[in-house]
């Protein structure tokens, strides 16, 4: 392998909970999920020159894999916006690992996220991983003003999602 | 969880930590990164950029072939379509291939701004652009052949018809009222298999990858508003 190409999987392998978390709030399938992995992994790769730096690798990260959630590698039905209240996350969240409380609250989170729109679910994503205002509005590329109040929509509009789920 | 519960910034809060801590599922390693940067994948942006090269590559070939003619066409064909017609088409040819350059270099322009690692909202309205930049690619394409070309055929017609049947014992007179109505034939035919063809493949090959794109300007509102 060369430098850069090892240099570059490490990077991932290191960061590969990021990439997995925008593919689990896009996809409804763990084939569509890994189908996503894939192509995020890929684009972050031709992208991978385009990185100086100034921004953390993290908030790199996000950038391309909201971009290639929402704009590049968009295909029909990969998520079904209206899914229904029975259906459950396709994940398997470990019991052992997460109590039983606590496994229920996140199979609801990820229920409620899924029936917002692919905007809203990526300003609830970069919200939820507590990233400032500052680079929220750079990564969505709008203002830090219109960020907090779109936040703020989409903030209740996920409360309501999951009163309604619970 | 209560509706009480929810109420409250703190409870969202708990829900980051809770993110936080949900455990990962699949892992891959450094040999399988590897392996899925060395794949192949094209996307809908890609694929519609290609097919308008093509397109253009198609066009360009054409058009240096009308313009430089006297190097390929025989004499004999461009006396039958009329010496005129020809300098009028090599005219068209030269301003069609301007235009396509044109076309085709605003495209490249903003088919060559799209990035991944732009912000979302700027990646949205690039890829807009392009879209924009491919539809006026397509609608230029088919206004200037229809608005161009279609006056040209008929007169390649009427021309065709009148040396291929003067002289044989009809007069001037006969021969081009029936050349008249043959080049209105000829371009009737001649518009139709364009209009067919161009919404055939336009409707398809495009459709597919315009379609596909134009979901975007959806969420760009959605960002936007």
């Amino acid at each position: 392998m060369k430098s850069k190409e090892t240099e570059f999987t490490h990077l991932i392998e290191s960061n590969q909970g990021i990439v997995h978390k925008v593919c689990r709030i896009y996809t409804d399938t763990p084939e569509a999920h890994e189908d996503l992995f894939q192509e995020i992994v890929l684009q972050l790769w031709r992208s991978f020159d385009s990185f100086k730096g100034d921004s953390k690798f993290s908030t790199w990260m996000y950038r391309v894999g909201l971009n290639t959630a929402i704009t590049l590698i968009r295909k029909k039905n990969r998520t079904i916006p209206t899914t229904s209240i029975d259906s459950q996350p396709y994940f398997d969240v470990k019991a052992n690992e997460v109590d039983e409380e606590q496994e229920e609250k996140l199979r609801l989170l990820y229920s409620a996220i899924k029936k917002l729109n692919d905007v809203e679910r990526a300003l609830v994503l970069l919200y939820l991983e507590d990233l400032p205002y500052k680079e929220i509005a750079s990564t969505l590329g709008i203002s830090q003003v219109n960020a907090r109040v779109k936040m703020s929509r989409a903030k209740d509009k996920l409360k309501e999602l999951m009163k309604i789920e619970s | 969880m209560s509706e009480k519960e929810l109420n409250t910034e703190d409870e969202l809060n708990d829900l980051k930590s809770l993110w936080k801590n949900q455990p990962d599922e699949k892992s891959y390693d450094s040999t399988e990164i590897f392996k899925m940067i060395h794949r192949k994948s094209i996307n809908s942006v890609q694929w519609l950029f290609i097919i308008t090269f093509i397109e253009f590559l198609i066009g360009l070939v054409m058009s240096l072939w009308t313009i430089f003619g006297n190097n390929f066409y025989s004499q004999d064909r461009i006396q039958t379509v009329g010496p005129e017609v020809y300098e009028k088409l090599v005219s068209l040819s030269q301003f069609g291939l301007i235009g396509s350059l044109v076309i085709f270099g605003i495209t490249f322009y903003f088919y060559r701004k799209i990035s991944s690692a732009m912000a979302v909202h700027d990646l949205m309205k690039n890829i807009i652009k392009f879209r924009m930049s491919v539809f006026a690619f397509i609608f230029i394409w088919i206004l200037g052949m229809l608005i161009l070309f279609v006056p040209l055929m008929i007169e390649m017609g009427i021309n065709t018809y009148i040396n291929n049947n003067l002289n044989q014992g009809k007069t001037l007179e006969e021969v081009q009222n029936i050349a008249k109505s043959v080049g209105y034939i000829f371009a009737g035919i001649t518009v139709f298999s364009f209009l067919l063809f161009s919404a055939i493949y336009y409707g398809i090959i495009y459709g597919i990858f315009l379609r596909r794109l134009g979901r975007n300007l959806k969420e760009l509102k959605k960002i936007e508003n």
